[in-house]
């Protein structure tokens, strides 16, 4: 599903706007990642993509159709799966009977129904659990349960609200899976996440919202092109003999080691310069001199997150 | 029709499934049967129970004659638990014979010369009955001019003082008992409707709003009605799946005890009744589960229905229905309710007897205002979920409301006065239709998003105001038009209250929890109350424009304070409106070009 957002606007009771002037595209099966400090109108511009908050002003458009009425807006929902943030669980409800009432919801005949919840048990794991209360499972468990609702139906636009919130590393990496699959299927994927480093590499596009306006959009690739920051982070392979020299002659030199470990079989470091660039040479040879056999150093690509740490002014509104 | 039907049946299937899940369903079966048994049990037990407070009961509902007095001169002891023990009998024949031989003590047959004749049949029977079998410290106050002690004691000499032992038994025949089954099976309908159903609304409704579970399910492209509809058939399942059995025990009764279209009259205004106060406790679960939980709803959902249902059964069981039981019925249908619970098995106060304008008053109006209001409430409730910035009801709808409260008010007092021109008592009308003024003018200020004060634009709902009190007054006009113009200074003041109440209603809606406001407008609902009482008193005497003015009499200064008050108190509410509204907007203006994040659906603006 394409979805386009055109000069959205939304104020409370006629008071200060929330979110305006936002205008982005989303391509059908594409991941957008939507960032933004907390008060910055993520939340706001998710559920008016869902049709679940009239905007103020503007319009959202699917597939370049725009919803008017009552029944137009429910056709459009159907086809969308939103987690919101703050939707708990009915705690008496198992997984299963949890999922079964939504997809009743959702107009799903009993077949497609269960075809349905046991997809989504198994996608997310939680097959071992779908007879438990719901009030019973972990706060990732319940989490993922609450991603699984999102897609009973299998929905063309799937809108998440931090859905990473209080999943442990595993079952973050199980979400990935899931959003790439996801995509592999042609669902536009919206997500927001303060976790930057996961949408680094997942996100086609990315929107960067701070206090109502849309500060940046565009594809991962090029805002990071764009915004190259002058971050000097650098990777040292070295020979192993004489390797363990390496640490007193950085710290002479005050500089960040980030990491330490192995690249290509070879001991390897990152570092950060706390000067420009011209201190490195002297670095280098001082390394040199003490016996440290370099043999790379390479500048390391800017990632989402000191895009972000660039552009960002860390106001929350 | 078959199209709703369809979509209902849709809407309501995730609901019901999820209520009735597991082993609910059957469990709830169980108990439905174990009800209809204790139904018939104790359908029998009042009818044919030979205890005294199974007679009590009896009595108390009308279906037994007190027969005390029969029994009394007949001089029949009756014993209501067996074995009967013959103390009675030896204690009771002793007065007797006290009283005959007192009344042969006090006998002047100059004085009571008409009563000679049983005066010489006493007379022999004392020879068989000497004072010795009476207790020796008996005392009698018999007296030849009471007839009821002559019939006594003649029976007394009939019998040769041997009084009888009656034994107890109902006056109920099998046909009269199943009709009690019946009744109370229809009893029991009408509580579980009219009670059960909106508790249990409400406490659904509020633990979703109190949990914030509503948005996910507006999130399946079900609309804010449906999802009304859908939590109200789910949590009434359980009920639905108890009163089946009861419904088929009232009819079956019906049907071979008494008369199945007043029968269904009952539950037809049972379940118009049932879905209103099912969608007030929708629109009680949406408005209060947000700050409270579910448990503090249900009880007061509780306290209001069963108040409700109390009024009816305080009224409805009276053994005679007169022109205020006929009007209270008007306003409160669970009093035609339970009079036609009772009415239609056992015709004890001839409720049904009454024919035309009153009749159809007293059952089909509350019918017809239950249905409107309740469709109405249920589209504020459907708007409600949406969560959309528009009023509860649209302007249309909120006439609706106005012109059918009205008619309920009007109608109500019409019949209570029933043609004795009772101007104060017509007057009480315009107390009665304050509140739901208030409520329809509440209805039209659009929603808040969020906790927020709302935003009142006080001129388009004043003179919506306006057109709800014409309404009434052509109503009134309409219905009772010489009591109308022989009382206008009582109309004027009574005009000025009812704008105070709704412009209060107003100021706190826009106000938010200020103490100060809250404090304020009570004291205004205090002054406007007194001044509708005073409304009603000048108009029952008939006063004159100068009477208005009633603090003249204490002093110059007393009345041109109560004049000042009069034009200060609408005035600061009218200033409080307009400065509580402006505050939703202040955050405007003081933020020029800058914006601000609300988190959506509960999102405040400062």
């Amino acid at each position: 599903m394409r979805v386009e957002l055109s000069n959205l606007g939304k104020s409370y009771n006629r008071g200060a706007w929330a979110l305006r002037g936002l205008d982005l595209t989303i391509a059908s099966g594409t991941i957008l990642g939507l960032i933004g400090p907390n008060g910055a109108g993520k939340s706001t511009a998710l559920r008016m993509m869902a049709t679940l908050l009239e905007p103020s002003e503007g319009d959202v458009t699917f597939d370049g159709g725009s919803p008017r009425t009552e029944d137009e807006h429910r056709t459009v929902r159907r086809r969308i799966g939103f987690l919101g943030d703050g939707n708990p669980l009915y705690k008496d409800l198992t997984p299963r009977e949890y999922l079964r009432f939504f997809g009743q919801c959702l107009g799903l005949g009993d077949a497609a129904i269960a075809r349905a919840t046991d997809d989504v048990l198994q996608l997310l794991a939680l097959e071992s659990k779908a007879d438990t209360r719901s009030g019973d499972l972990s706060k990732g468990m319940r989490q993922r349960l609450l991603i699984g609702r999102c897609l009973v139906h299998q929905p063309a636009l799937l809108i998440l609200d931090e859905p990473a919130d209080g999943l442990d590393p595993r079952g973050r990496s199980d979400l990935r899976r899931v959003l790439d699959g996801l995509r592999a299927r042609g669902t536009t994927v919206v997500v927001s996440s303060h976790i930057l480093r996961e949408l680094d590499d997942l996100c086609d596009q990315v929107a960067v919202i701070q206090q109502g306006r849309l500060v940046v959009a565009g594809a991962v690739g090029e805002i990071i092109d764009r915004y190259e920051v002058g971050r000097l982070v650098y990777e040292l392979r070295m020979l192993p003999e004489g390797a363990e020299g390496a640490a007193d002659v950085l710290a002479r030199h005050r500089v960040l080691v980030q990491a330490t470990g192995e690249a290509d079989g070879l001991p390897s470091c990152s570092l950060q310069l706390q000067q420009d660039e011209r201190a490195l040479p002297e670095l280098l040879a001082d390394l040199l001199r003490h016996g440290v056999k370099v043999v790379t150093c390479s500048r390391l690509r800017s990632r989402l997150e000191d895009v972000y740490d660039r552009i960002s002014e860390d106001r929350v509104n | 029709m078959r199209h709703h039907f369809h979509r209902l049946r849709q809407v309501a299937r995730p609901f019901v499934v999820r209520q009735l899940r597991g082993p609910r369903a059957r469990r709830m079966i169980g108990v439905s049967l174990l009800f209809a048994l204790v139904t018939v049990l104790m359908g029998s037990w009042l009818a044919f129970g030979r205890g005294p407070l199974e007679r009590d009961l009896r009595l108390g509902i009308g279906l037994e004659d007190r027969n005390w007095e029969g029994w009394d001169l007949r001089l029949d002891i009756v014993c209501f638990d067996e074995p009967c023990s013959q103390r009675p009998v030896h204690e009771f024949r002793e007065r007797l014979v006290a009283d005959l031989h007192e009344a042969l003590r006090i006998y002047d047959p100059v004085a009571h010369a008409e009563f000679a004749a049983l005066h010489d049949r006493a007379l022999a029977a004392a020879r068989r009955v000497p004072p010795a079998d009476a207790y020796p410290d008996m005392q009698s106050n018999w007296g030849w001019e009471r007839p009821e002690y002559r019939q006594r004691l003649a029976r007394a000499i009939d019998i040769d003082f041997s009084p009888r032992l009656v034994v107890y038994v109902s006056p109920l025949d099998l046909h009269d008992g199943i009709g009690v089954i019946g009744m109370l099976a229809t009893g029991l309908l009408v509580v579980l409707g009219t009670v059960f159903a909106p508790v249990l609304t409400s406490i659904v409704v509020a633990q979703e709003s109190h949990e914030n579970t509503l948005v996910p399910i507006t999130g399946t492209g079900l609309g804010g009605r449906d999802v009304v509809a859908g939590l109200t058939l789910g949590a009434c399942a359980p009920v639905a799946i108890v009163a089946a059995p009861q419904l088929a025990i009232a009819v079956l009764a019906a049907l071979a005890a008494g008369d199945l279209v007043v029968v269904l009259g009952v539950l037809a205004l049972a379940f118009a009744c049932a879905g209103l106060l099912a969608m007030v406790g929708v629109l009680v679960g949406l408005h209060v589960g947000r700050r409270r939980g579910p448990g503090p709803v249900g009880i007061g959902m509780l306290a209001l229905t069963s108040l409700w249902l109390l009024t009816g059964i305080g009224t409805g069981l009276d053994r005679t229905v007169g022109d205020g039981e006929l009007g209270l019925a008007i306003l409160c249908p669970s009093v035609p309710l339970v009079l036609g619970t009772r009415e239609a098995f056992f015709d004890v106060a001839d409720y049904l007897g009454a024919s035309g304008v009153e009749f159809a008053a007293v059952t089909l109006l509350p019918l017809l205002a239950a249905i409107v209001l309740g469709v109405l409430a249920s589209r504020a409730a459907g708007r409600r979920v949406d969560d959309r910035a528009v009023p509860a009801l649209g302007l249309g709808e909120a006439t609706v409301g106005a012109l059918v409260a009205s008619l309920s008010c009007v109608c109500s007092i019409v019949v209570m006065q029933n043609g004795h021109g009772d101007r104060g008592l017509l007057f009480g009308t315009l107390a009665m239709i304050a509140v739901p003024l208030m409520v329809l003018v509440v209805a039209r200020v659009p929603a808040a998003q969020g906790d927020s004060p709302r935003e009142v634009a006080l001129g388009e709902r004043m003179r919506e105001f306006g057109l709800f009190v014409a309404i009434h007054l052509a109503v009134m006009t309409a219905l009772a038009p010489e009591l109308v113009f022989s009382a206008v200074p009582g109309l004027v003041h009574g005009t000025w209250a009812v704008a105070i109440l709704a412009l209060t209603a107003l100021r706190m809606l826009c106000a938010g929890n200020r103490w100060l406001v809250g404090t304020w407008g009570g004291l205004c609902l205090l002054s406007a109350g007194l001044m509708l009482i005073n409304a009603t008193e000048l108009s029952s005497r008939n006063a004159a424009f100068e009477d208005l003015a009633i603090m003249f009499e204490f002093g110059p200064l007393f009345g041109v304070l109560q004049l000042v008050l009069v034009v200060a108190i609408p005035l600061v509410l009218v200033h409080g409106i307009r400065r509580g509204s402006a505050q939703g907007l202040a955050p405007r203006a003081a933020a020029r070009g800058r914006v601000r994040e609300g988190s959506p659906g509960r999102s405040t603006p400062g």
